[in-house]
């Protein structure tokens, strides 16, 4: 198998927030390795990925909702023919719709992402671990429209 | 050249090594804090807007170890992927309190709802070495005066 490059694991993943911001469900999905774990921007603890995803997709991927996200300088680290770690700043903004029709709008101006990346059996480059934070307080703000 | 074969990394390792970082970070144990990363680590920390030089980090938390008066963590279940022979993910939660001594009064730090990443990788020698860590809050921490007595 041939090594990782740091440019694939850029170009990986430009498509994970690209898939995320077009609401590219099942693509978004396959992003993800099927033991993967997640922390999300505010969980209290890690999830498996499966479950953040179902989650994104109910809320930030409906026609009422949005993500935008503009990416800073993707840090890569090859550990090892087969994982790769990125670490990047990003500009983040999101409208959720939940379940009762209420919706929500944050923005993260220091949004902080990991992912670490692992070959899976037919050599795709997948998420493994994703951990996610802000440097400031995320404020919410309920839309009345 | 011959590489020496090295077993697999084991959970048990890595969780060892996950409570033998902490217990440098809450002063129980004098191990040379820089030795637990690789020269090519990335942090991301507290409220630093992106990753950082491991380097820099340590330098940090050295001085602040040296300014500890007390310190406790409780950890939470520690998951461990091992992928491949040289890389594991340590992923868990910690309950971090602090006391820091300061010129003007000591001040009490407490983080409830710690969510810690380290990304551990073998070095040359067979040790694990951190390659990468994301140590972030679910909530504020809450920063406090001790009053004086």
């Amino acid at each position: 198998m041939e090594k990782i490059s740091a440019e694939q694991v850029r170009d990986r993943v430009q498509r994970f927030w690209n898939a995320f911001s077009g609401k590219a469900k099942s693509e978004f999905e396959d992003m993800y390795l099927p033991s993967a774990t997640v922390f999300a921007v505010d969980g209290r603890r890690s999830e498996l990925g499966r479950l953040t995803v179902v989650r994104r997709a109910r809320e930030l991927m409906s026609q009422s909702s949005s993500v935008t996200a503009r990416l800073g300088t993707i840090e890569v680290q090859l550990l090892s023919p087969e994982v790769a770690v990125t670490s990047y700043p990003l500009h983040f903004c999101t409208v959720r719709s939940m379940p009762n029709g209420r919706r929500y709008r944050s923005e993260i101006p220091y949004l902080r992402a990991t992912h670490v990346f692992a070959r899976d059996g037919e050599g795709h480059l997948r998420i493994i671990h994703e951990h996610l934070s802000s440097a400031e307080p995320v404020v919410v703000q309920e839309l009345t429209q | 050249m011959l590489l020496p074969v090295m077993a697999r990394i084991s959970p048990e390792q890595v969780r060892s090594e996950v409570h033998r970082f902490w217990q440098v970070l809450t002063c129980k144990s004098k191990d040379p804090f820089e030795e637990f990363y690789s020269p090519d680590a990335t942090v991301i920390t507290g409220k630093a807007k992106r990753a950082e030089r491991a380097q820099l980090a340590v330098a940090r938390r050295k001085r602040e170890i040296a300014q500890t008066s007390d310190a406790s963590v409780e950890l939470g279940a520690i998951d461990v992927e091992i992928v491949g022979d040289q890389v594991a993910i340590a992923s868990y939660t910690y309950n971090f309190r602090r006391i820091r001594k300061r010129g003007d009064g000591d001040v009490r730090r407490h983080t409830p709802h710690g969510r810690a990443t380290h990304v551990f990788q073998r070095d040359a020698a067979g040790s694990l070495r951190i390659a990468h860590e994301h140590l972030s809050s679910a909530a504020p921490t809450g920063v406090q005066p001790v009053p004086r007595e």
